[in-house]
C-alpha cells in the first residue's frame, strides 16, 4: 500500500492525477483507432470489438436512464428493436407514399430511430404513474409483447429467422469492410457517448439526479419531473434506436432475430451496467466492453502448465471450456458488485483519476466527526 | 334455439329473477341483522341472483349476502353478454357493427374519456378513487354516453360500476368477434359450449398451479415491500431438484432392493420445496438483510437489481449443471385423461364430455392442497400471524415481541419455497428446460399485479383468471398456430391495463 501511495504522491505533484486521466484516455482512443491496422489480428477479434462497442452504447445510455434518472427500464432491447425492425421494414415495404426502392438505407435508419423515439414519447407518458417495481415491471411487459407480436407475425417480421436490414455499406472485399465497419461503430460510440456525457452534465442531468433522489422534492423545487421524465426515455430509446438500426444493418450483424429481445439479454446490459458503475456513462461503457471481451476470450480457458508438467491425457496445457459456467460466474460478480462495490469496480479508478476522491474523504472526514460530535452530545444529554 | 332459451328460462332467467325480486325482501327481511340491507338493495339482489343462477343464487344470496350479489351480477351479466351476442350473430351483419363501434366507442373514446373524466373529477373536488379505471372502461363500453354519466354528477365509483362497463366491453368484443368469425368453435353451435367449457376448465386446473407461485410472489411483497426477480428461476430450479431427487433416488432404492423402482414424483414436491426454502433463507440472509438494516442507499432499485441477479447465478448455475436438453419426470398418476360425464341439457346446450389431462387435475389438487395449507398457516399458528402482523405494520409487530429480521427471511424462503413446489409440481407435465422460469414468472407478474400486489386472496382469484384467459385466448384465436403463439400475450396485455388503470389490482390496499 506503502507503493500505491508513493505513486499516488508523485503524480499529484507531477502531472496531476486528471491530466494523467485525459492521457490514459487519448492512449486508449488511440489504441482503438490503431487496433484494425494489426495484421496480426483476425476478422473475427474485430467483430468481437464491433459488438463490444454496441453493447457499450447500450449500456452506457442504460445508465443514463436508470443509474442517472432513476428510471429502471427493462425495455431498452425493445427500443433498440423498434428501431432495428422498423428500419427493416420500412426499407422492405415502403412507408405510406414512399416506395421502398427510393428509401436508402440511411433514410431507413433515420425512420428507425424516429419511431423509437415516438414509441419512448409514448411509453415515457404512460409509465409517468408508475414507480421502482411497478415501472421494471410495466417495461418488462412492454418489451416481452414486443417480442412475441415480433416471432409471431412472421408474415411480416420473418419469425424466429429475423429480418435483413438494407445494408447500409456495400464493400465486396471482406477485410476492408470489416475495418469500415469497425471505424463506424466506434465512431457512433464516440458521438452516442459525448451526447450522453453532455446531456448528463448540463442542468438536466441534475435534474435528473434530483428526481431519482426524490421525485416529489425535486417536483417542489421547481423541477418540472413530467417534463424530464418523458424526454430522458425519449432521448435514451433513439440512442438505442440508431444504434440497434445501425448495428444490425449489416454492420455487425446481418440480422435482428426476436431472441435479440428476451429478457435475458436485456440482463446482461443491466449486469454491464452495475459491474462498470451504473453511475458513472464511460464506466458502464467499459463495463460492457470488458465483460462483453472476457465473455467472449474465456469460450475456452487454456492454461498452458509450466516447468514442462504434462496433463494425465499427456498433453501440456490444461483446457476447460466454461460454457454456460462464465455466465454463472459473471452474475456472481454482478450480485458481488451490487452488494459491496455500489458503483461498480470501475468507479475507484475513474475518481482516482479524477481526482474527486481527494474532496469525497475530506467530505466524508467530515461528516463522520459530525456525527461523532451528535452522538456525544446526545450522550450528554442522558 | 328455442330448446336452449326454455332450459335457461326454468334453470334461472327472466323467472326467477321475478321470484327474487318478490322473495329475497320477504325471506330476509325476516332475519333481524344489524347490518340488514334496504329493501330497494334486497330487491336487485333478488333480480340479479335469479337471473344469473336461479334458485341456486337465491339460496347463496340467503346465505352470504355479502359477496354473492357481486359474483351473481358478473355471471349474470355475462351470461347475458353471451346470449345476446349468440342472438346478434344469427341476424348480423358482419361489417355493420365494428366500423360503427369505433367510430362510436371502443378504444379511441376510452383514451379521451381517461384523459378528461379525471380531472373533472379533480377541479370539482370530487372522491377520485377508481375514476380513471372507470372512465376507460366506460369509453370504451359505451363511447361518449360516459360524458354524460360522469361529467356533470361526479358521482363516487363503486366495483358494481366496473363490473357493468367492463362486462359491455366483454359483450362488444365478443359480438364483434363472433361477427367476424362465424366459423370459429368459439361461436358456432352446436359445439361452442362444450368448446368453451373445455378451455376454462383446463384454464382452470392450470390457474390453481399459477396462483400457487403467485402467492410465494405476494407473500414476499407483502412482508419485505419488494418483488422478487428471481421468482421464476427459483421455480425452474425447483423443477431440477425434483427431478434429480428421483432420477438419483430412484436408481439408489433399485441398487439398494436390487428391482425396478421409481420414486412418485409427489416426493419431488417436499424434497425441492427444502432445498429452495434454506436456498431463498439464505441469500435473504445475506443479500436483503443489509437492505432492512439500512447499509444500503437508494433500496427500491438495490432489491430489484440484487434479487435480478440472483435469478441471472440460479439460472446459469443450472444451465452449465444440467444442459440445455429439455428434462421430464415420471407421471403423477398412470390415468392419462379424467373425463367428466355428458351433461346433456338439450341438444345445443350439452356440457361434455370435457377431459382434464391426468396429471393436470393432480397438479392442481396438489396446488389446492398446498394453498390452504399456506392460509391455514398465515391464519391459524402464531408464526403465520406473526408474518401477517409483520406485513400489516412493522413497527407495532417488533413492539409485540416479533422479530421483524426472522419474518423478513421467512417469507422470502416461504416465497421462494412456493415457487419451488409448483415448480416441481409441474415438471411431470411440461418439459423442463433451465429457462422455462422466464415464461412463468411473467404470468405470476400479471397474477400478483391483477390481484393487487400484496394481496393472498388477490393472487387466488388472479391466477385462475390469468388461466382462464390464457386458455380462452390461445384456444379462440382465429389462427390456431398464432393463437398458441400469442398464449403469453392476452395475459401482458390484462397486465400493461391494470398497470396503467388501477396499479392496485383488484384486491390490493389503496393508496392514499
Amino acid at each position: 500500500m506503502a507503493l500505491f501511495q508513493r505513486i499516488e504522491a508523485a503524480v499529484d505533484a507531477g502531472i496531476g492525477r486528471r491530466r494523467l486521466g485525459y492521457a490514459l484516455l487519448a492512449l486508449i482512443i488511440v489504441y482503438f483507432l490503431w487496433f484494425p491496422n494489426d495484421t496480426s489480428q483476425s476478422n473475427y477479434a474485430k467483430t468481437v470489438f464491433i459488438s463490444g462497442f454496441f453493447y457499450a452504447i447500450m449500456s452506457s445510455s442504460w445508465a443514463l436512464l436508470a443509474g442517472i434518472a432513476g428510471q429502471f427500464s427493462f425495455g431498452h432491447m425493445a427500443f433498440m428493436g423498434i428501431g432495428a425492425y422498423v428500419a427493416g421494414l420500412v426499407a422492405r415495404d415502403g412507408l405510406a407514399f414512399l416506395t421502398a426502392e427510393s428509401i436508402s438505407a440511411v433514410g431507413a435508419i433515420f425512420i428507425g430511430t424516429l419511431v423509437a423515439g415516438l414509441v419512448g414519447l409514448v411509453i415515457g407518458w404512460l409509465l409517468l404513474r408508475l414507480r421502482s417495481a411497478y415501472l421494471a415491471l410495466f417495461t418488462i411487459a412492454f418489451s416481452e409483447l414486443f417480442r412475441i407480436v415480433m416471432l409471431t407475425e412472421y408474415d411480416y417480421t420473418g419469425g424466429s429467422n429475423g429480418l435483413s436490414l438494407r445494408p447500409l455499406l456495400q464493400i465486396a472485399d471482406v477485410d476492408t469492410a470489416r475495418q469500415v465497419e469497425y471505424y463506424l461503430m466506434f465512431a457512433l460510440l464516440i458521438v452516442c457517448l459525448l451526447a450522453l456525457y453532455w446531456v448528463s452534465n448540463s442542468p438536466i442531468g441534475l435534474f435528473l439526479r434530483a428526481m431519482r433522489e426524490d421525485e416529489d422534492a425535486a417536483s417542489a423545487l421547481g423541477v418540472n419531473v413530467v417534463r424530464y421524465k418523458i424526454l430522458v426515455f425519449v432521448f435514451t430509446s433513439m440512442i438505442v434506436g440508431l444504434a440497434g438500426a445501425i448495428f444490425y444493418s449489416d454492420v455487425g450483424s446481418e440480422r435482428i432475430i426476436p431472441e435479440q429481445l428476451e429478457i435475458l439479454q436485456m440482463s446482461l446490459i443491466i449486469a454491464y451496467a452495475v459491474i462498470g458503475g451504473m453511475e458513472s456513462l464511460i464506466g458502464a461503457a467499459a463495463g460492457a466492453f470488458i465483460a462483453r471481451y472476457l465473455l467472449e476470450a474465456t469460450r475456452q480457458v487454456v492454461i498452458t502448465l509450466p516447468f514442462g508438467l504434462t496433463m494425465a491425457d499427456g498433453s501440456d496445457a490444461f483446457v476447460w471450456e466454461p460454457g454456460a459456467w462464465r455466465y454463472a460466474l459473471f452474475g456472481l460478480v454482478m450480485v458481488l458488485t451490487l452488494r459491496f462495490m455500489r458503483n461498480g469496480l470501475l468507479y475507484p479508478i475513474i475518481t482516482w483519476f479524477s481526482g474527486r476522491g481527494l474532496v469525497m474523504k475530506e467530505t466524508v472526514a467530515k461528516r463522520e466527526s459530525d456525527e461523532d460530535h451528535a452522538g456525544r452530545l446526545e450522550v450528554d444529554n442522558e | 334455439m328455442i330448446d336452449a332459451f326454455l332450459a335457461w328460462l326454468l334453470l334461472a332467467g327472466p323467472l326467477w329473477a321475478v321470484i327474487g325480486l318478490w322473495a329475497l325482501p320477504q325471506v330476509v327481511g325476516k332475519r333481524k341483522n344489524d347490518d340488514e340491507p334496504t329493501l330497494s338493495k334486497l330487491q336487485v339482489a333478488g333480480v340479479v341472483s335469479g337471473f344469473a343462477l336461479g334458485p341456486l343464487g337465491l339460496g347463496l344470496y340467503y346465505l352470504r349476502p355479502r359477496w354473492i350479489t357481486r359474483v351473481t351480477l358478473t355471471i349474470g351479466l355475462f351470461l347475458a353478454v353471451f346470449l345476446s351476442s349468440q342472438a346478434l350473430v344469427r341476424v348480423g351483419d358482419p361489417n355493420l357493427p365494428s366500423g360503427a363501434w369505433l367510430i362510436l366507442a371502443g378504444p379511441l373514446w376510452s383514451a379521451i374519456a381517461a384523459y378528461f373524466i379525471p380531472r373533472r373529477y379533480r377541479e370539482a373536488e370530487a372522491d377520485d378513487q377508481n375514476v380513471l379505471t372507470a372512465a376507460a372502461l366506460g369509453g370504451f363500453a359505451i363511447g361518449p354516453l360516459i360524458f354524460g354519466l360522469m361529467w356533470k354528477n361526479t358521482p363516487k365509483i363503486s366495483r358494481d360500476w366496473m363490473i357493468v362497463l367492463g362486462s359491455l366491453g366483454a359483450w362488444q368484443i365478443y359480438t364483434i368477434f363472433a361477427l367476424h368469425n362465424a366459423e370459429n368453435l368459439c361461436v358456432t353451435a352446436p359445439y361452442h359450449i362444450t368448446y368453451l367449457a373445455q378451455q376454462t376448465a383446463n384454464g382452470v386446473v392450470i390457474g390453481c398451479i399459477y396462483s400457487l407461485m403467485a402467492v410465494g410472489l405476494t407473500l414476499i411483497y407483502s412482508v419485505q415491500g419488494i418483488v422478487s426477480f428471481a421468482h421464476g428461476q427459483l421455480y425452474m430450479v425447483g423443477g431440477y431438484f425434483s427431478f434429480y431427487f428421483l432420477m438419483h433416488g430412484s436408481n439408489l432404492l433399485s441398487q439398494l432392493t436390487g428391482t425396478e423402482i421409481s420414486i412418485n414424483p409427489l416426493w419431488g414436491i417436499p424434497v425441492a420445496a427444502l432445498i429452495v426454502f434454506l436456498m431463498g433463507a439464505l441469500f435473504e440472509r445475506a443479500f436483503l438483510k443489509p437492505m432492512h438494516d439500512g447499509l444500503i442507499e437508494r433500496v427500491s432499485e438495490y432489491a430489484i437489481l440484487i434479487t435480478f441477479g440472483f435469478g441471472f447465478v440460479v439460472e446459469y448455475t443450472t444451465l452449465a449443471i444440467a444442459g440445455p436438453f429439455p428434462q421430464r419426470t415420471d407421471r403423477f398418476i398412470e390415468a392419462r385423461r379424467i373425463t367428466l360425464p355428458r351433461t346433456q341439457i338439450t341438444d345445443e346446450f350439452a356440457f361434455g364430455p370435457i377431459n382434464i389431462i391426468g396429471d393436470r387435475a393432480f397438479a392442481m389438487l396438489v396446488g389446492i392442497v398446498l394453498i390452504f395449507a399456506l392460509l391455514y398457516f398465515l391464519q391459524r399458528t402464531w408464526t403465520g400471524r406473526a408474518l401477517r402482523a409483520t406485513s400489516q405494520d412493522r413497527q407495532a409487530a417488533a413492539v409485540t415481541g416479533i422479530n421483524p429480521t426472522n419474518m423478513n427471511t421467512l417469507s422470502f424462503g416461504m416465497g421462494s419455497m412456493l415457487a419451488a413446489m409448483s415448480g416441481a409440481a409441474l415438471i411431470p407435465i411440461f418439459a423442463w428446460v433451465p429457462w422455462v422460469g422466464a415464461e412463468m414468472v411473467g404470468r405470476s407478474y400479471v397474477i400478483v399485479v391483477l390481484g393487487g400486489l400484496g394481496s393472498v386472496p388477490g393472487a387466488l382469484v388472479g391466477g385462475i383468471i390469468v388461466g382462464i384467459v390464457e386458455a380462452l385466448g390461445a384456444g379462440c384465436h382465429p389462427d390456431p398456430s398464432r393463437g398458441a403463439a400469442y398464449k403469453e400475450a392476452f395475459a401482458l396485455v390484462i397486465f400493461a391495463l391494470v398497470l396503467l388503470l388501477k396499479p392496485t389490482g383488484l384486491f390490493g390496499r389503496e393508496q392514499h
